[in-house]
């Protein structure tokens, strides 16, 4: 890996420290990059050497190709890990470190550009014979598009074409508000991607989100880590990961994740990538997207490989071949992350925010909390919900489902309303624990997963709050037994 | 002592009494004894009727955020007295409609004084990257509108309100 002598990390929150602890294990300088905001970050703790950077919004900050550069000047890190998210898939900055003669830990920006657009991605997967779902692209012909939309039949989902992330997607299910619809989700393309071109394609009722995760090197080797079955979503994002896909049979395995590494062959893949499917109820899947970067949920992959993909990402970056074969990737027990986000479940996933007055992460075996945030910290707006990652692994689905339920029990985040109840819900669910979900299953059953109190637990919350109100037990305690006894005395 | 703990759209009023050094909650019709027993920073043991819960406990201005059985609850204390001082200046009749999450100001459809029919969008917002119109829940006059364009806005603000029906 001499190649590659410090790293920028160019990233925020649970991601950043994942990439720092490799980097350390590895002997490699790294670098938090942060803005202020971040300042108590625990990346930014734990961090040898850190930069700081400047932007309108804390959030432009690290959007910022410039502020990049003139970190890997300052420092005098020779290479960049964009981690997920932000710059992770601009080909432009890709092309600016190539400039700069620093090294992007991801694919070229060629690859970036072809997979990272939605359009070109389907086209080309499409010419060589992956399988795709009916769709309609804009820039085919602006001017029919509403028409050709309609074709594809309803429900339709349309979709900014530089989107990811669910960010600007909607499902329209007839054609009476098709047109307004569309301008809309341009609108909301610009916005975000500062690109209005839409892509709409069939939406096929009750999916399943299965990905995989594939590799490749500067040597034209290309290997799969397997799957992840992703389909538990609320808002079109994913909130629970889970590998093995509990979907999938031995055959449809191997055929999905062969299809991947030939998409990943076919573009000259380096580096990680994950290859999305939808799976259809009937057993087909097409091509959704390449996400041509680490993924969120990468370390359930870790977990069942035993494989640290962000080591393998650099010695990719730094020139190296696969040391090993596709034969030596083995799939071994089970294992689920959960996403826990700053986010008010009963009440539509409003986000939260407030100071954590109180962390303890859950401990035991086979837990990995992938954790963005500390004690102490304030929970803003300013960037995603997502305050850190709860993995766990066992050795087969059920009891790493229980392990999960117990380890989101003992997680304990005062201060900011979490999802954990929420998800502990999810994981109760009989469909769930069968196996049986689609990306609309929270949509489905949010009824059934919205948080009850008992009686009996009603007692005893108001009791500790009674008892941990100072100014109650306070008041309480200067009132002569003999007045408390007749009761009703005044404020 | 009095207090009202709300918990989500649920508000419960207890009664705190201590008597011959023993607590008691008054809750509802019941009664119940109870006593805390610190075993840690921000750690207790929760005792109900003598059955015992294990409690984690954060305080801050407002609320109190209890993490026991297995998940988090956040209680918002009201202390009656101040609640009559302060008054919530709610009239009941107009139409207030507050943002259901923090978010941005997409565009402003109405101006104050406008005639709206039921259904009319008023404006268009965004919260967690999604649009949203904010539509009128019935006919009337626009009385308020508080944010522009491209303007933030917290939870639960007034986004716009619609004047008092007339009998």
């Amino acid at each position: 890996m001499q190649k590659i002598k410090k790293v920028l990390i160019a990233n925020r929150g649970e991601i950043a420290l994942r990439i720092l602890r490799t980097l350390k294990a590895a002997g490699i300088p790294g670098v938090v990059m942060y803005h202020r905001v971040d300042r108590g970050a625990p990346a930014v703790r734990e961090a040898e050497e850190t930069y700081l950077i400047e932007g309108e919004t804390p959030v432009a900050a690290y959007l910022d190709i410039e502020n990049i550069l003139a970190a890997c000047r300052t420092t005098g890190a020779n290479a960049v890990h964009p981690g997920y998210g932000f710059l992770a898939e601009n080909a432009p900055f890709a092309k600016a470190l190539a400039e700069a003669d620093v090294i992007f830990i991801g694919p070229t920006a060629d690859v970036i550009e072809l997979m990272g657009d939605k359009v070109s991605a389907r086209k080309f997967v499409e010419a060589r014979g992956f399988p795709v779902a009916p769709s309609a692209i804009e820039e085919d012909d602006p001017a029919t598009f509403v028409e050709r939309v309609a074709k594809v039949g309803f429900p339709v989902l349309i979709k900014p074409a530089a989107g990811g992330g669910g960010k600007g997607m909607r499902v329209v299910y007839d054609g009476a508000n098709l047109a307004e619809e569309v301008e809309r989700g341009r609108r909301e393309g610009e916005r975000y991607f500062a690109d209005g071109r839409l892509f709409a394609e069939r939406f096929i009722e009750n999916p399943r989100h299965i990905e995989v995760q594939v590799f490749g090197d500067q040597h034209g080797n290309y290997v799969h880590f397997w799957e992840r079955e992703c389909s538990i979503q609320r808002r079109f994002q994913k909130i629970i990961e889970e590998t093995p896909s509990p979907a999938l049979s031995p055959e449809q395995r191997q055929e999905i994740c062969t299809a991947a590494v030939g998409i990943a062959e076919a573009v000259g893949y380096q580096g990680a990538g994950t290859v999305e499917f939808i799976y259809a109820p009937t057993g087909e899947f097409y091509f959704l997207e390449m996400n041509t970067r680490l993924q969120v949920e990468h370390p359930v992959t870790e977990m069942v490989t035993g494989y640290d993909l962000v080591y393998e990402q650099l010695r990719v970056a730094a020139g190296e071949a696969l040391n090993y074969t596709q034969a030596d990737i083995t799939q071994t027990g089970h294992s689920i992350e959960c996403r826990i986000c700053a986010e008010d479940a009963d009440a539509d996933f409003a986000p939260a925010i407030g100071k954590l007055l109180k962390v303890r992460e859950p401990v035991g075996p086979g837990i990995r909390v992938d954790s963005g945030v500390i004690e102490g910290q304030d929970v803003t707006t300013a960037f995603d919900p997502m305050l850190s990652k709860l993995i766990v692994y066992a050795r087969d689905r059920l009891q790493c489902i229980t392990r999960t339920q117990q380890a989101l029990r003992d997680y304990v985040l005062l201060g900011v309303t979490t999802n954990t109840a929420y998800l502990d819900k999810i994981l109760s669910h009989s469909d769930f624990i069968s196996g049986d979900v689609h990306t609309g299953f929270l949509a489905e059953q949010a009824d059934v997963l919205k948080q009850n109190l008992s009686q009996d637990t009603l007692d005893f919350l108001l009791s500790a709050a009674a008892l941990t109100d100072e100014q109650l037990c306070n008041a309480v305690a200067e009132i002569p037994e003999l007045y408390a006894a007749m009761g009703h005395w005044r404020n | 002592m009095k207090r009202e703990f709300v918990i989500g759209s649920e508000s419960y009023d207890v009664l705190l009494n201590k008597a011959l050094g023993e607590y008691h909650l008054d809750v509802g019709d019941r009664q119940l004894a109870i006593q805390a027993e610190e075993i840690g920073s921000g750690e207790y043991f929760i005792y109900v009727d003598g059955r015992k819960q294990r409690a984690f406990v954060a305080v801050d201005d407002e609320n109190t955020y209890i993490h026991m059985e297995g998940k988090a609850v956040t209680i918002q204390r009201i202390d009656p007295f101040e609640k009559i001082m302060g008054g919530d200046g709610a009239d009941g009749s107009g139409s207030s409609l507050l943002a259901p999450m923090p978010g941005t100001v997409i565009s402003v459809n109405c101006e104050p004084g406008q005639q709206v029919s039921e259904g009319d969008v008023l404006m268009v917002i965004e919260s967690m990257k999604l649009e949203t119109t904010v539509a009128a829940p019935r006919e009337g006059i626009v009385e308020q509108v508080n944010f522009s364009a491209g303007d933030t806005f917290d939870q639960k603000a007034l986004l716009v309100s619609l004047q008092a029906e007339e009998e």
